[in-house]
């Protein structure tokens, strides 16, 4: 038998024209616990999900060997089948059932045709005191922590005699405390011969329980070390994930940058499903006139809930703290007040908040600011045509005319109607999130070419993105958050992936 | 009527193809009762009988939009009618009080449910299935099982009198001449105006013959139906309001902030919330205008039938809701127009008449109506996936 | 005809019952039992008398009673008469919403030793019933019918009068004795070409009025006088009951009936609805059918305290009505067509109504 216990060649998967993975080679020995670095959107977790027949067999290009024999899955109840286990940043849990149900789900102890609930109770209890989960079977999942949740998917995956053990950010979403006691639930597992595949942005916790860590970038496997053998530091590391050559991607812009104009003060704010949990602690940021500032983070890390939380209360409870333009505090509590103090909010989840399905260009395009079409009580549907077709030419939007539905827009498309929507607005202070998620690199370059002209205007724009050269190629500023806090500023000279992933680094260590 | 459509045929096909529906409904129901469905007294009646569906489809119609429902609304027909009953047949209550206070009944009834579903966000179809309840209880309480009649010759007015019924010349109603005429001229007007309107800020236009063509097609029908009320005793005082409040709620629901809004929030409610639309509002103002309709649509029927009953308006608000999705309203919310739920009423007031004139059973009328509803929304749903792919 | 037959036969045993009814007694004991009066629904008038001569005739024999209303749904009424059987009512008196769905519970109060009686719908389909307290649902049609016919004097004239028909609720089984009531009697003028119904709408099931909604009945009649009356009067509406018939007198007002020179046709209905009685007094609505419901309940009365005290009623004035299972005697009550010329008398000198029901006017 091979050593490895699972082992990928040359994997390669394509989203359309997006190239995911490229010739990702990756061999995990049998026992360890291996852990895979990278980016968001290096292609981590599309790798798992092709070992684990998320992506069917002939979907993707290459083959990987699971024990020495190479694995045809056809979805995910093959890779079960083998007795691997995969445990995802979205926890795939049934809120409202109980515990001792979620583990035997699809799978329930039975007698006689019916569930037998004593069987169920007394084997789910025994898995859970296995990973140290002290609750009743009975508890519904819904009342308890994400932490626990997280230890009834390792029920329900070692319920299954799991022998490869795939972790996606399990600690994402985890405290200091909780993630210590994951951690070490994972190293007993290793003495128990069960094999872990950990994905973590959080270096230092990883360096302490892994074996091999593998870094990807770009969908190609950069290096992989061996502790014992290879030095293994956060420098290195980091050097590895974000070392990649910037082309010129980015529109070119001569800042002008003028005077403080918008800036945030203390702002603190609960969590609205745990409101004893502090989401963001005690943030303060300010932006200035002509200026694109950067927000950076990882995911999680609460840049979309400060900017939500900002628009109109949208996230969190028992918000405080001021927010101030042009040095006179404002009142954001509804969005229509944070419209009518002229600021804007471009959500990362375009079809959720961004634009309403099944209407018109022209209806999204003017909906904030339906007023100003208003005459005589009447809207002026020319005028809102000819506004609408000013942007479109404007951000060459790709689209018949400004009645046709934005639900048959490319989403390059859709994204520049939404940004239409807030230009046309007249807002002064843009929040962008993630405005160049899932789009095209035409289009892309198009929106930083918005932005640019946003900022040439005097206008303030502030650039959420996870995307680190698309903050290196377009900020003049950046603040990088993590786990709620400002964990560092860094000016235009100062921004290089080295520096941004470091104060995150160094937080998650003072943390 | 709609100023978007660029062609005759073009822009909304889907209404288009309701428009022919009717046409085809219209022109069946002709052969079939040899023409007698279009004799004056008829069409008059037509009017008179389905005024209060339109009221009601005008109230449901935002509902609709929302992607929502408002069971209640049949109920509250009973509750306004056992009112009334309760005052102007009991107590003597002069009418246009009796009139003024059910409408506020209405209101307060809207503002009920209305703040249960916008600001405590219980689902609209369980606050309105408890109102369809409720109301209907009421209802039998206030009679007490009685059947309250007669009701006041100037409260039946509203819902059966005619304009100045005696000003005719060579056998036709003047009211009715000079409505056409006045029509006429305004459609006109308003195409030209548009159309230069479009012209000066530079988009395209259809060619002169179209417009004339689909002119000479709304006039033409304003113009037989107005001949055939003036012919009989010219225009019912209940189908002046009717258009007059339709014309409103069109303006509303295409020309007005608050229409917009409406249909933002239908189409998708946290998109319109961050684009800064005051949702919970739009809800409440949209459950308390179908709650007012439904009391004017309960005024009328009870009007015209000169009888408050516990029965009155049982299952209207299938009724209602049938007339929208027939008209073309999509059933999970955003799409839809007053016009379209206009036809889709038309088409459900076409078919009532023409089987009751024909004669058929009415366990058979049901199930031709069921399957005219299943048929317009099979249509609406296919065409709308075939025009994606 | 079978009906027909049926009729002459109870002719003969009510000769042999009326000789045992002066042996009667009802005098037994009556003190600390029960009754338990399960009626159909509080939306009809009626339902609200039912409920007041019922529990003042029996109170007045010293029975408890418990009075509960079905709200117009079987399964709501059926789970009531259920709760009143566990209860421990001594007798029963069932008004089913639907006389179909009550064979259940009826069994259940046999079981349980409760007799039970129907009361003015019979409940179909048990073998438990044996007595019913019932208005005579043919008469009834047949009041209807022959005072169009005499009216319209059609035995001694040979013109043509116009007539149209708007029965009850086709889903109502007493709509149909109602309809077929009337129509022996006017089937022979309709044959022989006396009345004509320029519609053809004649079938019950074209001319039902489903719920006996008045507003549909105001609908079709709005259809049918602008499609076939354009060029005639209609002389009489058969107008099944009071509700349906306002229906139709406002269809007919609507276009110009009630004037000088086009006088309302006859309409006929049942029941004496108060809304009808004013219309009869106004000269718009023209007769209606009164059945006495202190009658029907005094019946009840009777045949449910014969039933508790262990003896058999003896019933002079009844009707056969098979059931689907066996034959119940009915003990019935004699309609009585009711006009402007006699309203004084049969509703007000009578007691039934106080006169200030009008006064509501």
């Amino acid at each position: 038998m091979s050593d490895y216990i699972l082992e990928t060649k040359n994997i390669v998967k394509r989203f359309g024209n997006v190239t995911a993975l490229k010739n990702i080679s990756l061999k995990v020995r049998r026992g360890e616990i291996h852990v895979l670095c990278g980016e968001n959107g290096a292609g981590k977790s599309t790798l798992m999900n092709v070992v684990s027949g998320v992506y069917p067999y002939g979907s993707f290009e290459g083959s990987f060997y699971y024990n020495g024999e190479e694995c045809r899955f056809t979805s995910t109840r093959d890779s079960k089948d083998k007795n691997i286990a995969i445990i995802h940043q979205h926890l795939a849990l049934i809120q409202p059932l109980s515990i001792a149900e979620n583990i035997f789900m699809g799978r329930e102890i039975k007698k006689h045709g019916v569930i037998d609930w004593e069987a169920t109770r007394s084997e789910a209890k025994k898995y859970m005191e296995q990973v140290g989960l002290h609750e009743s079977p009975d508890t519904l999942i819904k009342d308890i922590g994400v932490g626990k949740q997280q230890l009834v998917e390792i029920c329900k995956a070692i319920s299954c005699d799991v022998k490869l053990l795939i972790l996606d950010e399990p600690t994402a979403a985890l405290n200091e405390t909780e993630s210590e006691m994951l951690l070490n639930l994972v190293l007993e597992f290793k003495k128990q011969g069960i094999t872990s595949i950990l994905i973590s942005h959080k270096l230092r916790e990883v360096m302490r329980v892994c074996d091999t860590i593998t870094i990807i970038r770009d969908g190609e496997t950069i290096e992989t070390l061996e502790k014992g053998r290879d030095e293994i530091s956060e420098e290195r590391i980091i050097k590895s994930m974000v070392g990649r050559e910037l082309t010129n991607l980015y529109p070119p812009r001569t800042p002008n940058i003028g005077e403080v104009g918008f800036s945030i003060k203390n702002w603190t704010v609960y969590d609205p499903l745990n409101s004893e949990k502090q989401k963001l602690k005690n943030i303060s940021i300010n932006a200035r006139k002509g200026e694109i500032l950067g927000i950076a983070g990882l995911m999680g890390a609460g840049r979309t809930e400060l900017a939500m939380s900002v628009f109109g209360h949208m996230y969190g409870t028992n918000i405080t703290g001021t927010v101030e333009k042009d040095g006179v505090a404002i009142d954001t509590k509804t969005v229509s007040n944070a419209i009518r103090h002229r600021l804007a909010y471009v959500s990362e989840d375009r079809h959720i908040y961004g634009f309403i399905s099944g209407q018109s260009i022209k209806n999204n395009v003017t909906l904030p600011s339906l007023p100003r079409f208003v005459k005589k009580g009447a809207i002026d549907e020319n005028m809102e045509i000819a506004a609408t077709d000013e942007y479109r030419r404007k951000l060459n939007i790709k689209s018949v005319d400004a009645e046709q539905n934005v639900s048959n827009l490319s989403g390059g498309n859709q994204q520049k109607v939404i940004l239409s929507k807030w230009l046309l607005s007249d807002a002064d202070v843009f929040i962008l999130d993630e405005p160049t998620r899932g789009i095209d690199v035409g289009a892309k370059y198009e929106i930083y070419q918005v932005m640019n002209d946003m900022v040439a205007k005097g206008k303030i724009v502030i650039f959420i993105s996870s995307d680190m050269p698309e903050l290196l190629g377009m900020c003049d500023r950046v603040y990088v958050i993590n786990d709620g806090r400002v964990c560092g500023e860094l000016n235009r000279s100062e921004i290089t992936q080295e520096n941004i992933m470091g104060c995150i680094m160094k937080n998650g260590r003072e943390g | 009527m709609d100023t978007k459509k660029k062609t005759l045929f073009g822009g909304n096909m889907r209404q288009n193809g309701m428009i022919i529906a009717l046409l085809a409904v219209i022109c069946f129901f002709g052969i079939a009762t040899k023409g007698m469905i279009f004799r004056p007294l008829n069409i008059s009646n037509i009017f008179m009988q389905n005024s209060y569906l339109i009221f009601l489809s005008l109230g449901m119609f935002f509902c609709v939009l929302t992607g929502n429902v408002d069971l209640s609304v049949g109920s509250v027909v009973g509750v306004s009618g056992a009112l009334l009953g309760a005052m102007i047949v009991q107590n003597h209550v002069p009418t246009w009080i009796a009139v003024t206070v059910t409408l506020v009944v209405g209101l307060l009834i809207g503002a009920f449910q209305g703040a249960f579903i916008a600001f405590l966000s219980i689902p609209p179809f369980i606050v309105t299935l408890a109102g369809m309840l409720m109301f209907r209880g009421l209802t039998q309480y206030i009679l007490q099982g009685q059947s309250l009649s007669p009701f006041t010759n100037s409260f039946q007015y509203f819902a059966s009198g005619f304009l100045f019924p005696q000003l005719k010349v060579g056998g036709l109603n003047v009211i009715c001449l000079i409505v056409l005429a006045v029509a006429s001229i305004a459609v006109i007007l308003r195409e030209m105006s548009a159309r230069k309107k479009r012209i000066s800020y530079g988009f395209e236009v259809p060619s002169m013959g179209v417009t004339a063509a689909k002119l000479a097609g709304i006039i033409f029908v304003m113009g037989f139906v107005l001949i055939m009320l003036a012919k009989y005793r010219g225009m019912p005082f209940v189908l002046v309001v009717l258009i007059i409040v339709t014309l409103i709620y069109n303006f509303i629901a295409q020309k007005t902030s608050v229409g917009r809004h409406v249909y933002a929030v239908g189409g998708n409610r946290l998109a319109a919330q961050m684009s800064g639309v005051k949702t919970k509002w739009v809800m409440f103002i949209v459950y308390v205008n179908c709650a007012l309709l439904a009391t004017v649509a309960g005024i009328v029927v009870t009007g015209r039938l000169n009888v408050a009953t516990a029965k009155a308006g049982n299952s209207y608000e299938l009724d209602a809701i049938a007339a929208c999705y027939i008209g073309g309203c999509a059933a999970a919310g955003g799409s839809g127009t007053i016009m379209g739920t206009i036809v889709g009423a038309a088409i459900m007031a076409i078919l009532n008449n023409g089987m009751s004139i024909m004669g058929i059973s009415t366990d058979i009328q049901q199930v031709i109506k069921g399957l005219i509803l299943l048929l317009a929304v099979t249509f609406d749903l296919t065409s709308k996936s075939k025009s994606k792919s | 005809m079978k009906k027909e037959m049926m009729r002459k036969g109870t002719v003969m045993m009510a000769v042999c019952l009326t000789a045992a009814a002066a042996f009667g007694t009802m005098t037994a004991s009556a003190e600390g039992k029960k009754i338990g009066i399960s009626l159909s629904s509080k939306e009809l008038a009626r339902s609200l008398k039912d409920e007041e001569y019922l529990t003042e005739y029996l109170e007045e024999l010293g029975y408890e009673v418990d009075v509960q209303f079905g709200q117009g749904d079987a399964n709501i009424q059926a789970s009531q008469v259920e709760n009143m059987i566990m209860s421990g009512v001594d007798g029963l008196i069932i008004s089913p919403w639907d006389g179909s769905s009550m064979t259940s519970v009826v069994q259940l109060a046999h079981e349980n030793n409760i007799p039970a009686i129907a009361y003015d719908a019979n409940i179909l389909n048990s073998e438990y019933i044996d007595y019913y307290s019932a208005d005579d649902l043919e008469e009834i049609g047949a009041t209807q019918g022959r005072y169009i016919v005499e009216h319209l004097d059609l035995d001694n004239n040979e013109d043509t009068f116009n007539l149209e028909i708007v029965a009850g609720d086709p889903a109502d089984s007493n709509a149909t004795y109602f309809y077929n009531g009337a129509m022996e009697v006017l089937k022979p003028y309709i044959e022989d070409g006396s009345l004509n119904v320029p519609s053809g709408q004649i079938e019950f099931s074209v001319t039902g009025t489903p719920g006996w909604e008045a507003s549909k009945a105001q609908t079709r009649m709005d259809n049918i006088l602008s499609t076939y009356y354009t060029d005639k009067r209609v002389d009489a509406v058969l107008c099944s009951n009071d509700g349906v018939a306002l229906g139709v007198i406002s269809s007919l007002k609507s276009v110009g009936y009630g004037a000088e020179d086009m006088p309302l046709p006859i309409t006929t209905g049942q029941d004496c609805d108060v809304a009808s009685i004013k219309s009869i007094i106004a000269g718009e609505q023209t007769m209606t059918v009164f059945k006495d419901i202190r009658e029907l309940a005094k019946n009840a009365t009777y045949m449910i305290d014969c039933l508790v005290n262990g003896e058999e009623p003896v019933i002079e004035d009844y009707v056969i009505y098979n059931n689907g299972v066996k034959d119940v005697i009915a003990m019935v009550v004699e309609p009585k067509a009711l006009d402007i010329n006699n309203y004084q008398e049969l509703l007000f000198d009578s007691g039934y109504y106080s006169e200030d029901v009008l006064d509501m006017e």
